[in-house]
């Protein structure tokens, strides 16, 4: 008997089976990932394993002993521990309040808690290795990748028997990752049961020992890594064969300079950056997270004005003061977080699409249904998205699909240049192949696309040059063959590259 | 067909309203003959009228997730001073209504103005404003009311056509205007963008702040028509008028399916709202509750429609999921 054994677990949300019969086992001291596209049900199993949602049918055994926990919390009490990709902190507490929310500290009242809990913190904060974040800091105040650590140390720092990641490293800047790493290592000697969740393959095949690939709520097997090569497992979770993980890359870049950016600088984030983006080329950007990424693209979109430099298109001084001026010269941003600012979540399909062009198909301000009906079916096709009704909510919409709605919606305004903020995170293998040709094609049509992200993997084999940033300047350069990985990594953490 | 058949579905609880209103009218008549008579109906029909005005207007700036406090002196400062202008200033009747207009527009620009780009708090704003027109209603009167409504504004808000007001045909048409200008326009489109979410809004390209502005000018808008048109029906203007109307708007937005958070409803769901209360406050007059008990009741109303819309999902048993 496998140490934590899932029987024949079925779960259906309303008509859709979101778990079917599903089988599934792990064994202490072994990294176990899942694999499959957004949709495919594992993060329906594990909310079942941490009783964050109940099962139809089927049983779910830890050590032999059947779990029958049917809150979070009993769960949490049985050695379940999960990170969840969603963040359960509370922002406006301090690392060490939310570190111990909930669990006994001594007296509650006593006036010494603040105290206690800020020892106890910094202790577990050595235990585990973490630095750079001070427990009486309010956790608003901390980055992305702190506060995913943090929920990390919080699950770990209850001890629990079996550990669960759900998409814990796409937060996570390289350095934290590098950690992380080492954490799960110690982990695997303590005998835990680890269950890794991820989109990239390049951690897993670092992190995990074995495998199990769902796909439409089915595990459709379980391999050990050292016998499975990559082209097999993008099969399994599809389903069918693709041609290739990444597009080729062809150079389709042109003379003239598309967007130039001179000394732009702002305070803490900007230090006189100076690049030079040319029509037809795809350059990434990459660098530790928050090293002023999203800052240099907010400026070029419009939603932040730089205290200091210039931004010129096509040679001339562009005045961008808001996203709308910015698209209305050609220049559209995919914003950094897909629910709050890429999209209205509530509104329809239709709507949020037709959003930057409303004013463009109306006649005095009614919209004109036939070209409405135009510019929405040629967006559905163009970037095929799977829509059952366009008049549906988008939010009815599953991750990946909803990011191809945001870049529809921006190919509205068919900008010259397209800025990209981490537009691949938490999107299926599937999808982002889809997205990734879709980047070369505009590309080759002339646009020019600047593209940040967390995965170096990805900027290598997209982009035609990468721009590696760090403290809020341009540190890097790269492009042909001193494209790798490991002139990125080096670059981000302050190395000189070869 | 299919379409339609989804818009009654997922407008089901706004059909309930206007069915309610009617079963109500009905029910009541059967004890008191004179309630379902036609001439009552159409007294309800043009009180309709004129709640349904301001009511349509507060839905905007409800719509962006804010507020607007200040329609019972934008109603009051309609009347008055179109009655004041006439009657004291010896003003034509057209230069009249000119001024009205530019009032009422610089009043609800100014409101939206300081919301919009200067980040006040909608209600700290629009209470200003009521505050404001009032002191300034009462310094340039000097404390009189007005007076007598002009002719031509009596005639056209008493004239009916069988027992059907004018008012009432004329506020139709306002809510049909307002429904195209929320359906399918590009205002339409932008106002729920914002109202749902700024930001996302924000980086679409939309302009934000002129799309809240323009929620509380429209809303400044139809409060004076419906000042207006209380004004003619009842002869005459008086300071204070419209003071009972502050609450009894945002309960029928409320009970309309208008979200409290913005984003979410329409005129056509308010304006039912508008009809219920209507009719609640006729049936309240016909059994000789006193004002303190109608004062209690429209508290209780409005505090029971924000607690079911706020619940809804909860009282509804139905938990929409979308899990992937």
């Amino acid at each position: 008997m496998a140490d934590l054994e899932v029987k024949g677990l079925s779960k259906a949300f309303g008509g859709v089976q979101a778990l079917q019969n599903v089988d599934f086992q792990a064994a202490k001291g072994e990294v176990h990932a899942l694999l499959g596209e957004n949709g495919a049900g594992k993060s329906t199993l594990i909310k079942c394993l941490g009783a964050c949602q109940s099962y139809d049918s089927g049983e779910i055994c830890l050590n032999g002993k059947r779990l029958t926990a049917v809150h979070p919390r009993q769960a949490m009490e049985a050695g379940i521990g999960i990170i969840f990709q969603e963040l359960s902190l509370i922002p406006n507490l301090s690392v060490a309040d939310n570190l111990f929310l909930g669990m006994k500290l001594g007296n509650k009242t006593s006036v010494t808690r603040k105290r206690i809990a800020c020892r106890r913190a910094e202790k577990i904060f050595e235990e585990f290795k973490v630095e750079g974040i001070d427990p009486e800091q309010k956790v608003e105040s901390l980055s992305l990748s702190e506060k995913q650590t943090l929920e990390i140390v919080k699950v770990l720092s209850r001890d629990p028997e079996v550990v669960v990641f759900d998409e814990a490293t796409s937060a996570l800047t390289a350095n934290r990752v590098e950690w992380l790493f080492g954490l799960v290592e110690q982990l695997c000697r303590q005998k835990k049961i680890i269950i890794f969740i991820s989109h990239r393959m390049g951690e897993i095949r670092r992190f995990c020992s074995v495998v199990t690939v769902f796909r439409n709520g089915q595990n459709v097997g379980t391999r050990l890594l050292t016998e499975v090569e990559n082209d097999e497992l993008v099969q399994m979770m599809l389903g069918r064969k693709i041609a290739g993980y990444y597009p080729e890359k062809t150079d389709t870049c042109r003379e003239d300079a598309a967007l130039e950016t001179k000394d732009l600088f702002f305070e803490h984030y900007l230090d006189n950056v100076s690049i030079r983006l040319k029509y037809g080329e795809v350059v990434g950007i990459g660098g530790l997270a928050g090293q002023g990424q999203n800052a240099l693209l907010l400026a070029l979109s419009g939603a932040v004005k730089a205290q200091r430099g210039e931004i010129l298109l096509d040679g001339k001084q562009a005045v961008l003061k808001n996203p709308k001026q910015a698209m209305a010269k050609g220049i559209s941003l995919v914003p950094e977080e897909r629910a709050t600012e890429g999209l209205v979540l509530e509104l329809s399909i239709a709507d949020n699409l037709l959003l930057p062009v409303v004013s463009d198909i109306a006649r005095f301000g009614l919209i004109n249904r036939k070209k409405e009906k135009e510019l929405l079916d040629h967006a559905v096709e163009s970037l095929q998205i799977k829509v059952g009704n366009i008049d549906n909510p988008v939010n009815s919409l599953s991750g990946g699909n909803q990011q191809k709605v945001v870049l529809a919606k921006l190919m509205m305004t068919h900008p010259k240049v397209l800025l990209l903020y981490d537009f691949t995170r938490g999107v299926d293998v599937g999808t982002k192949n889809t997205m990734f040709t879709l980047l070369r094609k505009l590309a080759a049509d002339g646009n020019c696309i600047l593209f940040y992200s967390t995965d170096m993997e990805e900027l290598v084999n997209v982009c035609d040059r990468v721009l590696v940033m760090d403290q809020g300047a341009v540190k890097a350069d790269l492009s042909g063959e001193r494209l790798t990985e490991e002139n990125i990594l080096k670059a981000s953490i302050g190395d000189g590259v070869a | 067909m299919e379409k339609w058949k989804a818009v009654l579905k997922n407008n089901s609880d706004i059909l309930g309203n206007y069915l309610i209103s009617v079963l109500l009218v009905a029910v009541i008549s059967i004890f008191y003959r004179g309630f379902g008579s036609l001439s009552h109906i159409s007294v309800l029909l043009s009180d309709f009228a004129i709640l349904g005005f301001l009511v349509i207007g507060q839905t905007f700036p409800v719509l962006t997730g804010g507020i607007d406090m200040s329609v019972p002196y934008m109603m009051n400062c309609a009347a008055v001073v179109l009655n004041y202008g006439v009657n004291t200033k010896n003003w034509s009747l057209p230069a009249a209504f000119l001024v009205v207009a530019a009032i009422t527009l610089l009043a609800g620009t100014v409101s939206g103005f300081c919301i919009a780009w200067l980040k006040v708090h909608p209600m700290i704003m629009t209470y200003g404003m009521n505050s404001i027109l009032m002191g300034a209603l009462l310094s340039w009167t000097k404390g009189t009311a007005g007076g007598f409504t002009p002719e031509g504004l009596t005639i056209f808000a008493k004239a009916k056509i069988g027992f059907l007001p004018v008012v009432t045909l004329f506020f139709a048409a306002g809510i049909l205007t307002l429904m195209l200008v929320l359906k399918r326009s590009a205002y339409g489109k932008r106002l729920y963008a914002v109202g749902n979410c700024k930001r996302a809004a924000y980086f679409s390209g939309i302009n934000v702040k002129a799309v809240t502005m323009a929620a509380y000018m429209i809303s400044a808008v139809c409060a004076a028509v419906g000042g207006l048109i209380m004004s003619g029906r009842v002869g005459q203007s008086y300071l204070g008028m419209g003071d009972s109307y502050m609450f009894i708007t945002l309960a029928a937005v409320a009970i309309g399916g208008i979200s409290m958070n913005g984003g979410k409803g329409h005129v056509a769901g308010s304006a039912s709202g508008a009809l219920l209360i209507t009719i609640v406050l006729s049936m309240l007059t016909v059994l000789k509750a006193s004002l303190g008990v109608q004062q209690l009741l429209y508290g209780v109303v409005l505090l029971g429609a924000l607690i079911l819309e706020a619940n809804k999902i909860r009282f509804g048993g139905r938990r929409k999921k979308y899990d992937h």
